[in-house]
């Protein structure tokens, strides 16, 4: 008894005690540093930025400015985790100080108007008939009517703009410029801090050469590289391509390389492609908006109808292969980095990705021999548009100095490097090869290119092949997200069985018809039918849209399976 | 036990319910209840009910919580039984080495599932290998295996719980009952059903009431196959949307309802509390040494259902030991240094000593509220227990999101409960975050102990002029002692592995749990799925040498552990 005592103690010992052993000696193993000024980062980059990006700024702080900084990452999950931690975190912050300046309870009207940047040009009216701001400040506060919604929606909403209401958190650093636009609409974001010293709009003060258009353009074929007014900007570039894995591509018999979205939609590729899901990532749904910009680019070039005829037919187009590339996918998944990964491991033939990870799994997985890797990437001429993704400071951040000073790093050339350098080279990563490319413009240079690891990727040029139209898709981004979900996602399961039946019976024309039928989605459904609805805002009326509609899909695609049912149709021909 | 103090528990315990179960999420869910005008509506609840989509999702849930729970009670009865009677050569290790496969780490867990079923995977390399499969025609196990393959992973990642409640409802089996039977010619199967079966009904109940509703609400599993019309899968779907509908908290409140209903049918039907033996054991049990034959049956079957149920573990050590495992049933290279890599991580240490802090102490917790919590369901007739015992198991059923996200809203400054956060440390909500969700161990546990063990004994010493909590603690607790330890060893496992709520409190790097650095690791450019499976390897050994070592410590023999 005594004995197997002390063996299973000394095991457990042992297991805890290990760690100690593999224990750096080096200064990083200190996690607390109370006595460092501190700064509060919240982001879904990943743990090798994260902690490259630690370092370097805690080594620029003591060279430049002998200050000893720490950095303290939060990471509550990915980019919609971190929306939704932003969301609740404000509202708690904002509830307080509203009960204390108003004497009200915070009641829905209050909750919902103080992060609707819809009312900001109402507000800007109210404030302009009324005087000065300070004046219909007081006046909003203390005579508020609480059954007066509009009165109470605008004083909640002035109150929050006006105020350094803050989560304990200086930068939002990673995400699309479509969560960072929403964030920033809300009011969360803030382009200088209270003081008006510090904050990436001060920073453009500072080093207007920065932001000018050789450097840092506002915008690059029709993305939006910043905000215009600073509440964010873009340190690192980013698109969505194509990642595949040549194995499985051989074992399916598909033999010409890939070049387009299109190829996605191959009936060969049945059950093995990776989607990313449009309804949790801004960017993924950027990526779909491209599809479908690249399909209008089509028609426009060779269709010869009018601008609108184009649009119109070119979204039809689109939707056509987004059905096609869904029957194709095993799943819509939110993780970025498991699409590259079970391509990786032969689990999916091709998947969307995004360039980053598509090109350092092409490097993890290059052959022993040298010999090319069984992981490619590829972005889609005409198809991929480089967007920008951001940083922002937050209102209310703690230390709006220490925040201004890591944008200014992170957008120096010095920090710059971080993003593309070899592990090790001078100035560069000291563990981790970031293979991201930078902002920058200057950076792009024949001196940086011999310690680039990817100096043949110049998004600048890339982008050169493709121009992003706001005009034609912008306004459908939500629209886009409800179509996608409604006529793919939920009946995904109907959707893949009538696909496959329609394989097995060697794709009929009059099946192919049916499956490809997008009457309910098309161009002029969307805008008109769907866009109202969502405009609503009304929840419920949102969901029974979305069951009506995905109801149609489900019955169409169940219809086609019965149908084409090679089993079926043998049987009653032999009768 | 005198009234007033029964009163007092029950007033104690549900109260903390109350603040810590049903105000974190009604903060969170009450949106399913406003509608657009801000008045209350049942909208969202009409619209999930019109659509078939949500209805088969319930539906397929439903089938995954009942065919997982037979299967696993399938796979734990024969084992439980044949250990309860036979005594063969390294059975104690055997005992102990089968509750393993229950400590999977999180998010690596589905990579070792995925390695191993995957197309390019072992199991397709093994057949082709064999001859059995086309090269280029490999199987697709994860994505053809809809709701058959998540009910057989389900069940080989939750036969422990069975295995632990009825072996140690078994172990507290008065062997009198067996010999009566036996002397009054009752033999064999027949008194399997007719004494056994009765007598054991509570730990059976205790057992299979969390593999149901454990896997009612799977989210992982039905997840590595990319199964996605169950209920979970929905909800979780949903609150990711960037959309912001609250539709899915309507999910929620329905998949709560479900779970109270299926538990309380359950438990009118099977969870009868008439079976408490008059006594403890009046005789020793003696266990039947097995001839070679019965040993070499006993020990196959044992190694063969723990051999397979490990597999993903084997799947998640070859990971954080190799650089690439690909087409290949081993991995072509070896190497250690994601253990340095992980192990000496700035992260990993100081995670470490937190999670053995934040495990241990919401283990303690438990351990009271869990006693408390039974004995008012048990031992007194209050109104409303039962309505306390179905909370208690309605952790289970929760998203994790959904709690965090109350806990993180409630203790904010200038909230409630914003003293909880001490400084800027989330120890204290956090201990109580975990004790909440893993509390239903150690109330079945416990309960199953107070049903099997007659309250007469503690009269009896009542009677002899004994405090009431005197004779709690000296009679009563001491002979449930075993269940206390099944169940406590189950809330700190899972605990230690907690996901939800570690991702969302612990903010700072230097308040991480294991779960969150492990979380971190797996996003490190290239490697990070192997990082984090090495440091996925600490954690099981770690569990694995404090479960098998507690049955190697408590018990010499078989079941000794569970017979006090």
């Amino acid at each position: 008894m005594l004995l197997r005592l002390t063996i299973v103690l000394l095991l457990l010992a042992g297991v805890l005690i290990a760690p100690f052993a593999f224990r750096p000696g080096d200064e990083t193993a200190d996690l607390k540093k109370s006595n460092s000024e501190r700064l509060v980062i919240i982001t879904p980059h990943n743990e090798s930025i994260q902690s490259e990006f630690a370092r370097g700024f805690v080594a620029h702080m003591k060279q430049n400015h002998q200050r000893d900084v720490f950095v303290d990452w939060r990471q509550p999950g990915g980019t919609s985790e971190i929306a939704r931690f932003l969301r609740s975190e404000f509202a708690t912050r904002f509830e307080t100080l509203w009960k204390k300046e108003t004497g009200l309870p915070f009641s829905l009207t209050a909750r919902e108007a103080y992060a609707n940047g819809k009312l900001d040009s109402r507000l800007a009216e109210t404030k302009t008939q009324q005087g000065s701001a300070q004046q219909s400040k007081a006046a909003n506060l203390t005579g508020l009517d609480r059954n007066d919604k509009d009165q109470v929606a605008l004083a909640s909403r002035n109150l929050f703009l006006e105020s350094d209401t803050g989560v304990g958190i200086d930068l939002f650093f990673g995400g699309g410029a479509y969560d960072f636009n929403k964030q920033a609409s809300a009011g969360n974001l803030v382009g200088v801090s209270a003081d008006g010293k510090y904050g990436p709009g001060a920073l453009a003060k500072e080093k207007p050469d920065w932001f000018s258009d050789e450097i840092m353009p506002a915008t690059v074929s029709g993305e939006p590289f910043r905000d215009e007014d600073f509440r964010w900007v873009g340190t690192v570039l980013s698109a969505f391509g194509i990642c595949y894995n040549t194995d499985v591509l051989d074992r399916l018999g598909i033999n010409e390389p890939f070049t387009s979205w299109s190829d996605l939609g191959n009936p060969k590729l049945f059950g093995q492609v990776a989607l990313a899901d449009p309804t949790k990532s801004g960017s993924t749904t950027k990526a779909f908006e491209m599809l479908i910009q690249e399909k209008i680019q089509h028609r426009l070039t060779t269709g010869g109808g009018s601008e609108a005829e184009s649009i119109a037919a070119g979204w039809d187009d689109a939707m056509q292969l987004i059905l096609k590339i869904s029957a194709n996918s095993r799943y819509f998944t939110d993780s970025a980095a498991k699409v590259p990964r079970d391509v990786a491991m032969g689990d999916a033939a091709a998947g969307m990705c995004i360039d980053f990870y598509g090109r350092t799994f092409n490097e993890l997985y290059r052959r022993d021999n040298g010999s090319d890797s069984r992981v490619q990437f590829l972005m889609p001429v005409g198809g991929t548009s480089i967007g920008a993704d951001p940083i922002g400071m937050l209102r209310g951040a703690p230390n709006p100095e220490l925040a201004h000073r890591f944008v200014e790093y992170v957008l120096s050339p010095e920090g710059q490097k971080l993003w593309n350098y070899k592990a090790g080279s001078p100035n560069g990563p000291t563990r981790f090869a970031l293979r991201r490319p930078p902002i920058r413009k200057d950076f792009y240079s024949e001196e940086n290119r011999k310690f680039m690891t990817d100096p043949d990727v110049n998004p600048y040029e890339i982008s050169k092949g493709f121009t992003y139209h706001p005009e034609w898709t912008g306004a459908l981004f939500a629209s886009l997200r409800f179509v996608i979900k409604a006529s793919c996602i939920d009946p995904h399961e109907e959707q893949q069985e009538a696909w496959r039946t329609l394989i097995e019976a060697g794709m009929p024309r009059g099946g192919a018809e049916e499956f490809e039928d997008i009457s309910l989605i098309n161009y002029s459904e969307t805008t008109n039918r769907i866009a109202e609805v969502l405009a609503e805002k009304d929840k419920i009326k949102e969901i029974t849209l979305a069951r009506e509609l995905s109801g149609h899909f489900r019955a169409r695609y169940e219809a086609i399976t019965s149908k084409w049912n090679t089993h079926q149709l043998t049987a009653a021909e032999t009768k | 036990m005198s009234r007033r103090v029964s009163i007092f528990i029950y007033v104690i315990t549900a109260v903390f319910f109350a603040f810590f179960f049903a105000y974190p999420i009604g903060h969170t869910v009450k949106e399913a209840f406003i509608g657009a005008d801000g008045g209350i509506t049942i909208g969202y609840f009409v619209e999930l009910f019109q659509n078939p989509i949500y209805v088969e999702g319930l539906i397929n849930s439903f089938y995954m919580g009942l065919f997982t729970t037979i299967l696993a009670l399938a796979i734990a009865l024969p084992l439980a039984l044949l250990s309860n009677r036979w005594q063969f050569p390294g059975k104690s290790l055997l005992n102990s080495l089968i509750l393993v496969p229950l400590i999977l780490p999180p998010f690596v867990g589905a990579l070792g599932v995925r390695q191993f079923l995957g197309q390019s995977g072992v199991l397709n390399s093994f057949l082709i290998d064999l001859g059995m499969m086309e090269a280029n025609a490999p199987f697709d196990w994860l994505g053809e295996g809809r709701l058959f393959g998540v009910v057989i992973m389900n069940a080989l990642h939750l036969y422990p719980i069975a295995y632990l409640n009825i072996s140690a409802a078994l172990a507290n089996l008065d062997p009198a009952m067996d010999e009566a039977a036996e002397n009054m010619g009752c033999h064999g199967i027949r008194r399997l059903f007719r004494i056994t079966f009765p007598l054991i009904m509570p730990g059976m109940f205790a057992g299979a009431t969390i593999i149901f509703i454990w896997s009612f609400t799977e989210l992982g599993v039905p997840l590595i196959f990319d199964f996605s019309r169950v209920t979970s899968v929905q909800i979780f779907e949903g609150i990711k949307d960037l959309s912001g509908n609250p539709f899915p908290y309507a999910l929620v409140v329905v998949m709560l309802v479900a779970t109270v209903m299926f538990y309380l049918i359950g438990k009118a039907l099977f969870g009868r509390e008439n079976m408490a033996s008059s006594g403890r054991a009046s005789t020793g049990r003696v266990l039947q040494k097995a001839s070679p034959l019965v040993a070499t049956v006993c020990i196959g079957a044992f190694m063969l259902v723990t051999g397979i149920a490990v597999l993903p573990h084997i799947g998640v050590v070859l990971l954080s030991l190799s650089n690439d495992w690909y087409q290949t049933i081993l991995p072509t290279a070896l190497t250690g240094q994601h253990y340095t890599d992980a192990l000496g991580h700035p992260l990993t240490l100081n995670s470490i000593g937190n999670s053995l802090k934040y495990a241990s102490l919401a283990t303690g917790l438990d351990l009271v509220l869990g006693v408390a919590v039974a004995y008012v369901v048990v031992r007194t007739k209050l109104p409303g227990r039962q309505l306390l015992d179905a909370m208690a198991m309605l952790p289970l059923a929760v998203p994790g999101l959904v709690l965090a996200f109350g806990y993180l809203a409630m203790t904010r400054e200038g909230q409630p409960f914003d003293f909880l956060i001490l400084g800027e440390n989330p120890i204290v909500i956090l201990v109580i975050a975990y004790s909440i969700r893993r509390l239903p161990y150690v109330v079945r546990s416990a309960a199953a102990g107070f049903q099997q063990t007659s309250v007469s004994l503690e009269e009896a010493a009542q009677n002899l002029g004994c405090h009431p909590i005197k004779a709690m603690g000296k009679v009563t607790l001491p002979l449930i002692t075993a269940n206390l330890i099944a169940g406590g060893l189950l809330a700190f496992s899972f605990a230690m592995l907690e996901v939800s709520d570690s991702l969302i409190l612990a903010e700072q790097q230097q308040h991480f749990p294991i779960t969150k650095a492990i979380y971190a690791l797996i996003s490190s450019l290239g490697t990070g799925p192997n990082l984090a499976s090495a440091l996925g390897v600490w954690a099981m050994v770690f569990l694995a040498i404090t479960i098998v070592g507690a049955g190697l410590i408590l018990g010499r023999k078989l079941g000794a552990l569970f017979r006090v």
